[in-house]
């Protein structure tokens, strides 16, 4: 009996230990896994939008706006099939499809347009913290009535007219040719969330699971710091239906996520660095994508301090750095060098730019032409790092070489801005955006007090004047001279030490296959229905 | 002993009062304020939607803090967040609009889990071992036992954590490096287990060799004493000598050690969970630490306090059932 007793006592262990490989065979729907950006947000709504990265690349294949990225972040037709524009771009005429419907079954018309852009311009909606996302009125400002609506002095926005279900028109106060890159806001559906009032949204039941979309992606659930989980709209309208059924977007942090692509678990990691790369060398399963990115990499001057404010301090500071070496230190040699804040597409960029080689004689030169006191004036560079700043590091050095000395200040718990909005530095290291998508995105970060990025005080008035007209053209012809001559200005007044290109990571499982890769981090999914698995 | 229990816990409200304050009083110098980590222009950047996005200005800042009530003097924050504590809400996040207590019954369970399973393996192993340790001091097995406890006890659970999963999970490719479990099927416990394994493996790993050094210093203490050489005298079986005399003599402090290890069920281990991505509240406390989201720290804080009293208490109250000659008053 004792004997019989220990036989079915080893075999219920056997078997409670081969449970856990007992559920390899189960994974029968094809299923896209990648991570996502450390961003998180505990809602799943893009009118609720703080800090939710992860939750931004989804976004346009469950709501998609009228327009949206192409692949260098340029903008593309996305939910609309036509647009036309006047010949002085005040009037912008958009086309929805029309068997554009929603997975409830209601049509997807241009009252919702209509509606999304003034829940959007609602000032209510910032009460509740969506600061940043749609709820800051930037996509609506500018659109004829918009200022009256969201003052409480009119219904609705008298600017956006909806002659039938299929036509949407942006009436706008004034010229705008890149009115299209606001143009990427997220559809809501208004036969939802058209009765219920905007101080109630926060609680609403469509915050936390949007049962009802008109993407090709269909929200599942959303495990909080965990994953996002979306099945196909394999009925759907959209024009080209994923040949996968579940895509899932893990929100673990770097080595997981490489983890997780080293055994199979996942097919592609996005917010890489162009280091991550060697360590797949010699993987036959995983490929390492590294293009030269729309984002930027640069040093800022602060010219609200006296020490920056003369040009050949800052072109001194140019011709001190060795950008083929920081290029080799911060990208593994993955990017190619900027001379200016302007510096793409192609067609908006200056042919005969400086480069600022690397001079150390020169540099030396313009400080003392400048007249630098060696002894006295320390550039205070702010980092939140200053012991493991490479470039802060490097910058220190290549300086003191040519005898500048620079003090790396912590900005104290990481409060970059508070350190931006005191004043007190002269310098400090940047890097992303979108700089390269558009110039006039480019430009807004230079233009005399703007809040856009501008917090070093530059000021060229001339510059100015070259953007408001810029933004008036809608034909890269037109608008090709003025901005190469703003792209000069920026390399001549070296309100930034212009650097290199943000390269852009990433690397996936060659089994994904569709993915083509996009120049910057918030089109990532540009092209996700054309993604399948092999 | 209701007497004395009652007594015990009068004490800790003064002791979690001081707890909390003193909390509170770090998080208010703490360099850094939330509103300007929550606004950072590069964090946007991050964020997604770089294009068309303003940064914060004072105003936004401003409005911010209003809004999250950081702008009024920090005693009249501390009393309105001690009120609603002691009515059971611990206030809501910076970070994410919803209640601090959410983000506690989110991650308390898979904590338990993987924390419970490990105590329960590392005490297994290391009451085990060490008790043989004792029995059989100064033999191959003690020696190997000694080697591998002091093995493990010098490497760092990171360590372990990351050799854990290039073996098991990169070369073999058995288990899985990360998660929770497989996302995107039906959830099963057999799939459940399988990404349990490797962090309960490196937690036990990490528990069992200080068990093991207590219990066999406390066996070595026990074994050569009068009353054991009594027992082998009159003939008793070895393994009743060893487990019924010398080895609960030496659960006061094994007690010890358990009891302080108790804390870690519920405040779970931050490194082990962010390595292998298990959400529990390690990684809750570090997203916390860097959003600079205070009052779901203070949460997990006050949290792990009151735990760490009540294991206090409990393991006081286990030394009377294993040694009646403790007396509690």
């Amino acid at each position: 009996m004792r004997h019989y007793f220990r036989w079915v006592s080893l075999m219920f262990i056997v078997s409670i230990l081969l449970v856990p490989f007992a559920s390899y065979a189960q994974d029968d729907p094809v299923i896209i896994r990648m991570n996502t950006s450390t961003g998180k947000g505990t809602h799943y709504n893009p009118l609720w939008f703080v800090g939710t990265g992860s939750q931004w690349h989804t976004f346009p294949w469950l709501f998609p706006g009228l327009m949206f990225f192409t692949e260098s972040s340029e903008m593309k037709l996305h939910l609309a099939e036509d647009m036309q524009v006047n010949d002085d771009a005040t009037v912008y005429t958009f086309t929805l499809p029309a068997d554009a419907a929603w997975t409830d079954g209601e049509p997807l018309t241009s009252a919702d347009v209509k509606f999304t852009y003034e829940l959007l311009s609602n000032p209510a909606i910032q009460d509740f913290g969506a600061t940043f996302g749609m709820g800051n009125g930037i996509a609506t400002s500018g659109i004829i009535g918009y200022e009256a609506y969201a003052n409480g002095e009119a219904d609705g926005i008298s600017g956006i007219e909806t002659p039938d279900d299929q036509t949407v028109i942006f009436n706008l106060e004034q010229p705008n040719g890149v009115f299209t890159r606001n143009l990427y806001v997220f559809i809501m559906p208004e036969h939802v969330l058209g009765d219920v009032p905007v101080e109630e949204l926060p609680e609403h039941p469509f915050m936390d699971n949007p049962d009802v979309s008109s993407g090709p992606l269909q929200f599942v659930q959303y495990v909080v710091d965990e994953y996002l989980e979306f099945d196909v709209w394999k009925d759907g309208w959209w024009s080209t239906t994923p040949q996968f059924d579940k895509i899932i977007f893990f929100q673990s942090d770097q080595e997981a996520s490489l983890n997780r692509l080293e055994t199979g678990d996942q097919d592609l990691h996005v917010y890489g660095n162009p280091a991550q790369s060697e360590r797949f060398t010699g993987n036959a399963e995983i490929e390492s994508i590294i293009v030269p990115g729309v984002g930027i990499q640069a040093l800022h001057l602060n010219q609200r301090q006296e020490m920056m404010q003369d040009v050949r301090v800052r072109q001194g500071i140019a011709y001190a750095l060795d950008q083929d070496v920081i290029i080799d230190f911060m990208t593994e040699g993955n990017s190619t060098q900027i001379d200016s804040g302007i510096f793409g597409p192609d067609w908006a960029v200056a042919s005969d730019l400086e480069d600022y080689a690397y001079n150390p004689d020169q540099a030396r030169a313009l400080f003392e032409e400048a007249g630098w006191d060696f002894d006295n004036n320390v550039i205070r560079y702010v980092t939140t790092d200053p012991e493991g700043d490479l470039l802060a590091l490097y910058v220190q050095g290549a300086l003191a070489e040519i005898g500048v000395q620079v003090e790396l200040t912590s900005t104290a718990g990481g409060s970059i801005l508070d350190t931006y909005n005191s004043g007190e530095y002269e310098m400090g290291g940047i890097g992303g955006g979108s700089l390269a998508a558009d110039p006039s995105v480019a430009a807004g970060y230079f233009l005399c007090g703007s809040t856009w990025g501008n917090w070093d005080g530059y000021c060229n008035e001339h510059f100015d004047e070259l953007a408001a007209e810029g933004i008036t053209l809608v034909d890269p012809e037109d608008r090709a001279p003025i901005y190469q001559e703003m792209s000069a200005i920026l390399n001549a007044d070296v309100p930034w030490v212009f650097l290199h290109r943000a390269p852009v990571s990433f690397q996936k499982n060659v089994r994904l296959k569709g993915f083509v890769p996009s120049t910057g981090l918030d089109n990532i999914t540009w092209n996700l229905p054309d993604w399948y698995i092999e | 002993m209701v007497k004395y229990i009652v007594r015990r816990l009068l004490l800790m409200v003064p002791v979690l009062l001081g707890i909390s304050l003193l909390n509170f009083m770090l998080y208010i110098n703490a360099p850094g304020d939330p509103v300007s980590i929550m606004l950072n222009p590069l964090l946007m950047e991050e964020a997604g939607g770089g294009v068309g996005q303003a940064r914060a200005t004072e105003e936004m800042i401003e409005a911010a803090k209003e809004r999250l009530g950081l702008n009024r003097p920090w005693p009249v924050q501390y009393v309105d967040w001690l009120t609603n504590l002691l009515q059971g809400d611990f206030g809501d996040s910076f970070v994410n609009p919803e209640p601090v207590s959410a983000v506690i019954g989110r991650a308390l369970w898979p904590t338990l889990q993987i924390n419970l399973v490990a105590l329960l393996v590392s005490t297994i192993i290391g009451v085990g071992i060490g008790v043989l340790q004792g029995v059989y001091q100064y033999s191959w097995f003690d020696y190997i036992a000694s080697f591998l406890s002091f093995f493990y006890i010098s490497m760092p659970g990171f360590f372990l954590a990351l050799l854990a999963i290039y073996i098991f999970s990169i070369q073999l490719n058995w288990l899985p490096p990360a998660g929770y479990q497989t996302v995107g099927i039906p959830p099963t416990f057999g799939d459940h287990v399988r990404y349990m394994i490797l962090p309960t493996l490196v937690l036990a790993l990490g528990g069992a060799p200080g068990l093991m050094r207590y219990t066999r210093t406390a066996m070595l203490e026990v074994i050569h004493q009068p009353y054991i050489t009594t027992g082998y005298a009159k003939g008793l079986r070895s393994r009743t000598v060893v487990l019924r005399h010398a080895f609960r003599n030496t659960l006061i402090p094994v007690l010890t050690t358990l009891g302080s290890r108790l804390p870690l069920l519920i405040s779970g281990s931050v490194i082990i969970e962010q390595i292998f991505d298990w959400p529990g509240m390690g990684q809750a406390s570090l997203r916390a630490t860097f959003g600079r989201d205070y009052p779901v720290l203070m949460g997990l804080i006050m949290m792990g306090s009151l735990i760490t009293l009540i294991a206090i208490l409990i393991t006081d109250l286990a030394y009377t059932l294993v040694d009646p000659r403790v007396r509690l008053d």
